[in-house]
């Protein structure tokens, strides 16, 4: 009966993808393993992120200076791109910015340059400042929406030289522009959070940001603001499949090295 | 129907779970059926994706026609720029793609100031290394030196100075950089993978627009 469901299941699967699948079942067992410790009230330890918890003192910093924050998600690309899962885990961050700007009465400024993320934005933005009590608070002038990456960037630099933001955060799908926002920010003396998953513009951010989201943090962060146990679980169990994969390559490389390729092999399926 | 009932988050969450399972099963199983399905839903998503596009234009539009009715200061002239030009270049767009004025301001004007402010990069960067590459402890010293290394031995003179800084760099980024960039592209493909878990789940609501512990 197993054979035959095996077989079956054999005859169906896309060659080359199987490794894949199984990857992905592990995960999904280590995932229900991290929530059910968080249901029965053990939760997984959470690894902290500070670039997160440096939002509130950033906001906190603009209240006490009497400026504005401002956010990006930078140019990301369109919802429907394989940019738009950051583009999806920025608006989820920008939620949180959004709250607390609404709580400390601090202007929030966006520029951004999707126009099909602007409903998505405006609404999450909207509920952000319902959320604190403050809906007459919010205007949707605060998104201000640039065509394309150069237009957008020229309009960053102006809005720093004429409205001192005391914060800037540019968390997203970033390209060339984290290196000139970036700099421009540290001339006027702005904190400073970036974020991205986008490897080749890490450097740029590490370099000009004061506290940054490096590649994976940026998808946690969400779960990291909410502290919901299915969220915290998805953080936990990241981690440990980091740990387990990590030693798989190892013993993949030993066996490689002394001739039994299972995992090369396993991999390829 | 009620449209409080049809601005529901579970609706919403229950679409993108039985969409999203469905292409990661197509993904891995080739039945047709399944096949099918998400090839109409990859169609789908390329016209939602326009109408979301439309959509957000309107918003803009909404945002500037606020301006020029209130005559913002300093603003409702822009945003009247914005409207004129809008007409013209969907009007020239209509007309041809390939000649008229749609091409010449595209070759002629975007391209030049996007490439002109994509030059000022190296100026930023300039800055910014100056700022990292600051030997204050070991593992900046290192940085540091490494930098120089390789900068070297991306530009002529650095061969000129030594023979060996060019294998030097090769080496640095190849034993140095790469495996730590496939760290990272390792690390946030799985946090690509949980944060598809969440959405498929429904825990990720956010940019749904539903918030814990109120909003809608």
């Amino acid at each position: 009966m197993q054979t035959a469901l095996m077989l079956s299941v054999q005859s169906i699967l896309i060659e080359g993808r199987g490794s894949s699948l199984i990857v992905l079942l592990l995960v999904l067992v280590l995932f229900y393993a991290a929530y059910s410790m968080s249901k029965s009230g053990r939760p997984p330890k959470m690894r902290r992120l500070i670039a997160i918890d440096a939002i509130e003192e950033a906001v906190g910093r603009a209240a006490e200076m009497g400026k504005p924050v401002h956010y990006t998600p930078g140019i990301s690309g369109s919802l429907s791109s394989w940019q738009g899962p950051q583009m999806v885990a920025s608006i989820s961050i920008l939620g949180y910015v959004g709250e607390l700007c609404a709580r400390y009465d601090v202007p929030l400024i966006i520029n951004m340059a999707q126009a099909d993320a602007i409903p998505l934005m405006e609404e999450t933005l909207r509920l952000s400042y319902l959320k604190e009590g403050k809906p007459e608070r919010f205007d949707p002038k605060m998104i201000r929406y640039q065509p394309s990456q150069s237009t957008m960037v020229t309009a960053i630099l102006g809005t720093f030289q004429r409205e001192r933001p005391a914060a800037n955060m540019m968390i997203g799908g970033l390209y060339y522009e984290s290196v000139v926002i970036g700099e421009a920010a540290n001339f006027i003396g702005a904190m400073q959070i970036g974020g991205t998953a986008n490897t080749h513009q890490l450097p740029f951010i590490v370099a000009t940001c004061d506290y940054v989201l490096i590649g994976e943090e940026l998808y946690a962060a969400a779960a990291y603001i909410s502290k919901e146990p299915m969220q915290v679980a998805s953080i936990a169990s990241e981690d440990w499949i980091k740990f387990i994969l990590l030693a798989i390559t190892l013993l993949g490389f030993i066996l490689e090295v002394v001739g039994i390729p299972v995992v090369s092999s396993f991999l390829k399926w | 129907m009620d449209m409080s009932v049809a601005r529901r988050p579970e609706i919403f969450i229950f679409i993108t779970g039985v969409v999203m399972g469905l292409t990661l099963f197509g993904y891995f199983f080739d039945i047709s059926e399944v096949q099918n399905a998400v090839q109409t839903f990859q169609t789908w998503a390329t016209g939602i994706g326009w109408f979301a596009l439309a959509l957000g234009f309107l918003t803009a539009a909404r945002v500037h026609l606020n301006h020029i009715r209130r005559r913002t200061p300093g603003r409702w002239y822009f945003s009247a720029w914005l409207f004129i030009l809008t007409f013209i270049v969907t009007v020239a767009g209509l007309i041809s793609q390939s000649t008229g004025f749609y091409k010449w301001s595209f070759t002629w004007v975007y391209t030049p100031l996007g490439a002109t402010l994509y030059a000022t990069t190296g100026f930023y960067i300039f800055s910014a290394a100056y700022r990292a590459f600051r030997a204050r402890n070991l593992e900046s010293s290192i940085l540091l030196i490494a930098g120089i290394l390789v900068m070297l031995g991306n530009c002529t003179v650095g061969e000129v100075i030594w023979n060996q800084i060019p294998a030097i760099n090769e080496w640095l980024q190849l034993n140095g950089e790469t495996p730590a960039m496939r760290a990272l592209l390792f690390t946030a493909a799985f946090g690509l993978i949980l944060f598809g878990i969440r959405v498929l789940m429904g825990a990720e609501k956010r940019f749904l627009g539903v918030v814990e512990g109120g909003g809608g």
